[in-house]
Formats: structure tokens, sequence, C-alpha cells
């Protein structure tokens, strides 16, 4: 009985694992612009769009890890002040919060451009994890 | 009588001494005194210049007195543009500079971001996982 547990925690682990994860530079990679079968101007539009965003997400990124680094830093304080672990767990949030609102409007403004049948087919081809490209595998 | 000594003459010449009545009886020192004096004259005379050659020298010095911070400014104004040069230079290639110090690319970008997108919680509370392992 016990081993039955153990391999049904194993087997909705490995599920969980298949689950889509986030967003990738699909658009970087020619396989999938071959397989999507993007126009030149469907290219161009995501290439735009990527840069126009760019920017912003790179400050994101650079302000989520000074988030993290400034509550780690309240948290091997010794005492901890809780009114500054506190801030540094809202601007933490905030971070984050801006970096999902972020990549959810690039998200957007990127399946603006595709057609449905190419949205299908980059849903499918979604990596298990957010890697390099030999970590993709086509989910069926 | 006795001829004037040399003394004699230079305290003359210098008006230490009248001349006496040896010196209007004596053609030889009479010669000497004007001999002396004509010396002297020739000496404390003050040099001829003419007024074309004073005008001159003004001008000259004049037209070198305008010309000098002229001069300045003609090296001051190449100092300055090439300051500025240099500055025009600076100001459009450092920020460029800065931005493209970090290059990343877009696959290292998005990578990053899903990470910290998907980690569900900070990696300052990581630790507390231990508190409830088994």
């Amino acid at each position: 009985m016990p081993r039955i547990f153990v391999l049904m925690l194993l087997v909705a682990g490995s599920l969980g694992a298949q689950m889509p994860k986030g967003i990738y530079a699909w658009w970087g990679r020619p396989e999938i612009r071959r397989d999507l079968r993007l126009t030149p101007q469907q290219q161009r539009q995501i290439q735009a769009t990527v840069r126009e965003f760019r920017p912003h997400l790179i400050d994101i990124r650079a302000e989520v890890e000074k988030a993290e680094i400034d509550l780690q830093a309240q948290f091997d304080q010794d005492p901890v002040d809780q009114g500054k672990a506190n801030q540094a767990i809202d601007h933490l949030i905030a971070a984050r919060s801006d970096l999902t609102r972020t990549l959810s409007e690039l998200s957007l403004k990127l399946r603006m451009v595709l057609t449905e049948q190419q949205w299908q087919e980059l849903q499918r081809r979604r990596p298990l994890s957010p890697g390099p490209p030999n970590e993709l595998v086509p989910q069926k | 009588m006795k001829h004037w000594t040399e003394i004699d003459f230079q305290n003359w010449l210098y008006g230490l001494k009248e001349p006496d009545s040896h010196v209007g009886e004596c053609a030889e020192c009479r010669a000497e005194m004007e001999r002396l004096e004509q010396t002297r004259r020739q000496v404390v005379r003050e040099p001829e210049v003419s007024q074309d050659f004073l005008a001159a020298q003004r001008r000259n010095i004049y037209s070198r007195l305008e010309e000098a911070p002229r001069r300045n400014w003609h090296a001051w104004r190449w100092v300055l543009s090439t300051a500025m040069l240099l500055a025009i230079v600076a100001g459009l290639t450092l920020p460029r500079w800065h931005k493209t110090a970090p290059p990343i690319s877009d696959e290292q970008l998005f990578s990053d971001l899903a990470a910290m997108e998907q980690s569900a919680e900070p990696k300052a509370i990581q630790p507390m996982h231990g508190l409830f392992e088994q």
C-alpha cells in the first residue's frame, strides 16, 4: 500500500512537470519559425514587439533580483527588523507583479500577431521548462 | 707757470675748478680744454631720432599689441572646438557602450524571466522548507 502511494506521488509529480511553462524566446528558434510558417510581415511585427518590451523587461529582471537580494539581507539581519522586512516583501511582490503583467502584455501582443493555427502550433511546442532549445519537447 | 695736470682738467670739466690765468695764456692747455669739452658734449648729447622713426616704432608696437590677443583667440578656438567635438563623441558613444555593456540574448533574458516568474516563493524563504521536511 505504501508503495502504491509513493507511485501515485511520482506519477502526479511527473504529470505536473509536463504542465506548460512560461514564456521563452520561441521567435529566435529557426525550427519554430519554420513550423509556424511565419510570414516576413509577422516576423517583423514580432521582432518590433520584442524590441519594444526588451528594455523594460531588462529593468524588471534587475528589479526582481534586487528585491530578492534586499529581502535576503533583511532575513540575514540579527535582530530582524520586521518593518523593513515587510517593506522588502512588498517591494518584491510589486516587482514580481510588474514582471507578470509585462510578460502577459508581451504575450498578448505576440498572440495577436499569430493566426489561430499558429497559436495552436506554438502551444503544442511549448517546452516542458524554460531553458535551451534541447529541452524543447512537443506536447501531444 | 706749470701746465694743468690731468686732475686739474677733470676738476674743471666737472665744475670743481675755475679756469685760471695760466689757461688764458697757455695755448696748449686751452686746446686740451676744448678737446675735452668737445668729447664731453659728444658723450652727453642725446641721439637724434626722427619723428618718422618714432611713429613707425609706435605703429609697430600697437600692431603687435592688437595681434597678440587675436593669436591667443585662434589657439583657444581650436582647443574649444576639439573639446566640444570630443564631448559630443563621448556623449553619443558612452550611453551606447553603457547600454550594450551587459549583452544578453533573447534566449537568456526570457529564460531568466520565466524562471523568476515561475518561482513560487522568494529565495530568502527557501531554507524554511527544512522545517517541513521529514
